[in-house]
């Protein structure tokens, strides 16, 4: 497990990470979404000891990270890039060496991933010679070498097709059904909903929000619809019902609190047919839109 | 719809700093969770190395490095073979004359110029008249001719006196003329040579002679400014080579960022050095092939003190040359990061073969000067037991301060993707 407690970064007198404090759990995908500039980057490259912390503390399963930790994280920067002049395999023997393997783990390891990523014509190619997605995918084994303890993501499906895409969300899909937390920062926030289990929402370099996908929807005003028979101008009566719009037998409402429902629809029922009484809730996409412009 | 099993009550939107505390998120009952320590800690080689080897292979298939390798060593040889060709020349004269007294006179010349263990052979080619002499002499068939004038002789030459016909030809008609005027006097040659002989003795004939100090110090600084030339820019280049191509967080991520400054620099000096042996064993070759056995041997009389403060001394430029690639964000920034240090190496390549003196002493414990005048000292037998053994300590400690330096610099300059830096920003970014 994960743990940021109070993380703070700040570059002279810019404040770009302001006391952010998240988890990431065994066995959870979990998001890390924000608009630009809301410090993601600088965030994960604390997390990956890139950057040093100006302020609070990263703890890996309850202790402080330390380098040998780190040595079993899997990254993927933002900022993509290998050694465009050596081998496929060459190159990701190297960094699995560098994070500790031996050289015939760092060869199995490397072999393996390259056979999962259907690269294997292209083991003994220079990384130039590959094409653009091809690249990518060595950059994805790159991340993934040595079978890492943590994986931090930053941006992976930037630049992806939807098929890459799935196959992308399949392999870390695997990574966290044997428990390896995943955290991977993403602005689309679409493909966010759909894969994570959590989310930690950040702008100007701060949390706004953290908590499984469900619980911000929640967070954001949910609103019912009520579709009936007749005309619904009389919801505009009803104690703790705020009318959004109302026409034609349908109604836009929003609730003061849980029980305002079981009123509304019960004398909805006394009045006629209802059709529909549902609850929308928004999207994360709308939560993230509504936190943000606040 | 799933079930909520995060926070307990939805929290609103307030201030987003309001709630520093770690999530109250309960632990999913997971049962894949992992709890094994983290990183395993299989006995495997420290990191530097594991960049060295990287370093060397990937150099020693770069195609560039191979060429310009062996072009180097092509000119090297070709130098060897004009050596060769020179020498096989020069001595070697042919001389156009008239008078049937000439051929006397060449034979004196050959003689002269043997006592003073000199090898000439002058080819003689009698000509009708004096016409022809001056007819060969401007076709340049003949490199000088020989005529007989009233008061002596003269050389004549078209556009150049040829040396080796005016030393010689010029002593034996000198001696010709002393012989015949001495006897005019009544004496002879031996009589007005007495006395005229110079002793030479040597007050410390079991010391390294002066010129030899001086020889091996010019060779090991023009050994020491050859390496920086080959080592500089690749080495800086390389150093660069992870920022350039944007690797450097996976790796920074990975190791420690001395571990690949020290591995880098390890592996393009020891390429360096090798480089730098097969240069000097084809000059070598090339020496002792071309007959000069002997400045071959004076030179290498003091090679073992050299040497080690050679290798110390590469040492030291390669992590100068390292902080220089640090600061560098891309391989467009080599060329004006490497200034500075070119100049430095210029300047202990000046400073190193001449000083002399006070000044020698003081550079002999200076970094980077030692390696030139520190095993100049010790060869000429002037330093204590201990001044050698401490200037090494003062390079080493230089060394590793410079590699500190250069870790810090290159850990700063990390995130500059976007300017080159100057090596007082770097200083004063933060980690």
């Amino acid at each position: 497990m994960l743990e940021l407690d109070n993380v703070v970064r700040r570059f002279g007198d810019r404040c770009v990470v302001d006391h952010v404090s998240f988890r990431v759990d065994e066995g959870r995908m979990t998001g890390f979404v924000g608009g630009n500039g809301a410090g993601k980057t600088t965030t994960m490259r604390m997390i990956m000891g890139v950057l040093a912390l100006s302020g609070g503390e990263i703890r890996w399963n309850g202790t402080p990270v330390t380098a040998a930790d780190r040595r079993g994280f899997g990254y993927m920067p933002e900022e993509r890039g290998l050694y465009p002049k050596q081998t496929v395999l060459g190159q990701l023997v190297y960094l699995g060496r560098l994070r500790g393997l031996t050289a015939r783990a760092a060869e199995r390891s490397a072999s393996d991933l390259i056979d999962r990523l259907s690269l294997t014509e292209k083991r003994t190619e220079r990384l130039e010679s590959l094409s653009l997605g091809n690249q990518q995918r060595v950059q994805i084994a790159a991340a993934l070498i040595g079978e890492p303890h943590l994986l931090v993501l930053d941006e992976p499906f930037s630049g992806l097709d939807p098929h890459a895409v799935d196959s992308m969300a399949e392999l870390l899909r695997e990574h966290t059904d044997r428990g390896v937390p995943v955290l991977f920062s993403s602005h689309q926030l679409e493909l966010v909903e759909r894969l994570c289990d959590d989310l930690v929402i950040q702008a100007a370099g701060r949390t706004l929000a953290r908590g499984t996908a469900d619980s911000l929807r929640r967070r954001g005003r949910v609103r019912h619809r009520l579709v009936t028979g007749g005309p619904t101008d009389w919801v505009r009566g009803v104690k703790g019902v705020d009318v959004i719009t109302s026409e034609n037998g349908t109604a836009l409402l929003e609730l003061a609190t849980d029980d305002v429902a079981d009123r509304l629809l019960a004398e909805a029922l006394r009045r006629g047919p209802v059709r529909e009484f549902a609850e929308i809730v928004p999207s994360v996409a709308d939560v993230f839109r509504e936190m943000t412009a606040a | 719809m799933t079930t909520l099993t995060t926070e307990t009550t939805p929290q609103p939107s307030t201030g987003p700093n309001s709630d520093p505390t770690p999530d109250p998120t309960p632990e999913k009952p997971s049962p894949t969770m992992r709890t094994e320590p983290p990183a395993p800690q299989p006995r495997i080689p420290s990191a530097w190395r594991i960049v060295t080897a990287r370093e060397i292979s990937v150099k020693i298939r770069d195609r560039g490095f191979l060429l310009s390798t062996l072009a180097t060593l092509a000119v090297i040889l070709g130098a060897v073979g004009l050596q060769f060709y020179i020498a096989s020349t020069t001595g070697k004269i042919t001389v156009a004359a008239v008078a049937p007294a000439s051929s006397e006179l060449v034979k004196q010349a050959e003689s002269l110029a043997d006592r003073s263990d000199q090898d000439i052979d002058i080819t003689l080619r009698q000509e009708s008249s004096e016409e022809a002499v001056r007819a060969a002499v401007r076709s340049g068939d003949v490199d000088a001719g020989l005529l007989r004038t009233p008061t002596g002789w003269a050389l004549l030459g078209d556009t150049d006196t040829d040396s080796t016909a005016a030393t010689w030809l010029g002593a034996a008609v000198q001696a010709n003329a002393m012989e015949a005027n001495a006897t005019a006097a009544g004496t002879s040659m031996a009589d007005l040579a007495k006395g005229a002989t110079l002793q030479h003795t040597l007050l410390s004939p079991d010391e390294t002679p002066e010129t030899v100090v001086r020889m091996a110090t010019y060779f090991f600084g023009f050994l020491f400014y050859l390496a920086a030339v080959l080592l500089g820019v690749s080495l800086a280049t390389s150093i660069v080579e992870e920022k350039q191509n944007r690797v450097v967080e996976i790796i920074a991520s990975s190791v420690r960022l001395r571990d690949l400054l020290i591995g880098k620099i390890v592996g393009s000096t020891t390429l360096a050095l090798a480089q730098m042996v097969a240069f000097t064993a084809a000059a070598a070759i090339g020496l002792v092939a071309a007959g000069h056995e002997e400045t071959f041997g004076q030179v290498t009389a003091g090679l073992g003190w050299f040497l080690v403060y050679y290798v110390v001394g590469i040492a030291v430029l390669a992590c100068v040359f390292a902080a220089a690639g640090a600061i560098a964000t891309r391989t467009e920034d080599i060329q004006s990061t490497t200034t500075p240090v070119n100049a430095i190496v210029a300047v202990v390549f000046i400073a190193g073969i001449t000083a002399s003196g006070t000044a020698q002493s003081v550079l002999s414990f200076a970094p980077l000067t030692s390696t030139i005048t520190m095993p100049a000292r010790i060869i000429a037998g002037d330093t204590a037991w201990w001044e050698p053994a401490a200037s090494l300590l003062i390079s080493l400690a230089a060394a590793a301060l410079v590699v500190l330096g250069a870790e810090r610099v290159y850990r700063r300059a990390l995130m500059q993707t976007g300017r080159k830096l100057s090596f007082r920003q770097a200083l004063k970014l933060a980690d």
